[in-house]
């Protein structure tokens, strides 16, 4: 009689030459652990909010010298920064945090161009990034400029004052670092000459910042889903093995070609970065 | 064409498959919307691979589409539950 850890990851004539772990009703035995798991780590955040988190301190001038220097590349003018567009993006993720959302525009359906108005900042063009989770003012600015919608923003020609407001908080109990762009083109412009410094006046929205968990969700979940993709490729890789060992000859299809997948599959949880743009 | 040279041609084009869909969520890193549509496009299309190369290979049978179909599902929710 075959050790049941044996037929579980082994091909063994007692499990008709393929390992346990493989056969199509442990696949969904796995997808359904699976999901399991990631419901406790759901409904643990939503029970205990601020248990899991991300909070990271961005610099928000480094955010406004990094979106210049995509402009001077682009052979533009810089942007300069503005502090109503400051106050604008500051009481813009005031909102996101008081409200409990992510979005360019409110439950209340408050658009962000009322931020910009209540300002004090008269505009005939307008526009908004918003980011979040992010470590770095360099990876944020990496994703707008991956994004064509983002991209627009960061160089379009008309606008000539920027806003950029960087704060702390929880969104659906999870502590989080919001990132607020704010571009604009005042109704009466004036032209201007293009510096090589940037003077920026950034607001960062609080003076205490919450000091992060460590423990952040995508940390969490990235660990939780790679546990099963090397629990997948060490049964593939070992059956794949037998396979070719004992030349093995039977319905089923290539383990070469699911490892190749996983393998995949792997590279990417590994490449994903934290922090979503919108 | 030979059998062997014939799984290294098909082994080759699942590889270049898989690069792409990598290159991709590199590319589109802090876009998951886009890197979900990626990630499920990949899942699909390996499904489709298995079955040409099943079907090349005079092995088809549904129950090994179904094995494809369950490693892809498996391999999407495992990625896509991170975005």
């Amino acid at each position: 009689m075959a050790h049941p850890a044996h037929t579980l990851f082994l091909p063994h004539p007692h499990n008709n030459h393929r390992a346990k772990l493989l056969w199509p009703r442990s696949i969904l035995i796995l997808i359904g652990l699976f999901i399991m798991g990631r419901s406790i780590v759901d409904i643990t955040i939503g029970l205990l909010p601020g248990v899991l988190g991300y909070a990271s301190q961005i610099d928000a001038a480094k955010v406004i010298e990094l979106t210049n220097n995509q402009r001077l590349n682009a052979g533009l003018e810089i942007v300069r920064s503005s502090p109503e567009l400051s106050q604008a993006a500051l009481a813009k993720a005031t909102d996101m945090f008081a409200n409990n959302y992510w979005a360019h525009v409110s439950p209340q359906g408050t658009e962000p161009w009322t931020f910009v108005s209540n300002a004090g900042y008269k505009y005939q063009h307008a526009g908004e990034n918003l980011a979040r989770d992010f470590s770095s003012p360099k990876d944020i600015v990496s994703a707008w400029m991956a994004s064509s919608t983002h991209k627009k923003n960061l160089l379009d020609s008309r606008y000539q004052d920027i806003g950029v407001a960087v704060m702390d908080g929880y969104i659906n109990g999870v502590e989080t670092t919001i990132v607020v762009q704010m571009f604009g083109a005042p109704q009466t412009s004036v032209s201007r000459i293009a510096s090589s410094t940037v003077d920026a006046l950034p607001v960062l929205a609080s003076e205490k910042i919450i000091p992060s968990s460590g423990l952040s969700p995508l940390d969490l979940s990235r660990s939780w889903s790679l546990a099963f993709v090397i629990l997948i490729l060490f049964a593939l890789s070992l059956d794949w093995i037998f396979v070719l060992r004992y030349n093995l000859i039977r319905i089923s299809g290539k383990s070469w070609a699911h490892l190749t997948y996983f393998a995949g599959m792997a590279i990417i949880l590994l490449i994903i970065r934290q922090g979503i743009i919108l | 064409m030979k059998k062997p040279l014939r799984h290294l041609l098909d082994y080759l084009v699942l590889c270049l498959l898989v690069s792409t869909g990598i290159v991709l969520i590199l590319i589109y890193n802090g876009n998951p919307i886009f890197q979900r549509f990626v990630v499920l496009g990949l899942s699909l299309i390996y499904i489709v691979w298995g079955i040409v190369h099943h079907l090349k290979e005079h092995t088809y049978h549904p129950k090994i589409v179904a094995e494809y179909a369950l490693f892809a599902l498996l391999g999407s929710i495992i990625v896509i539950g991170l975005f």
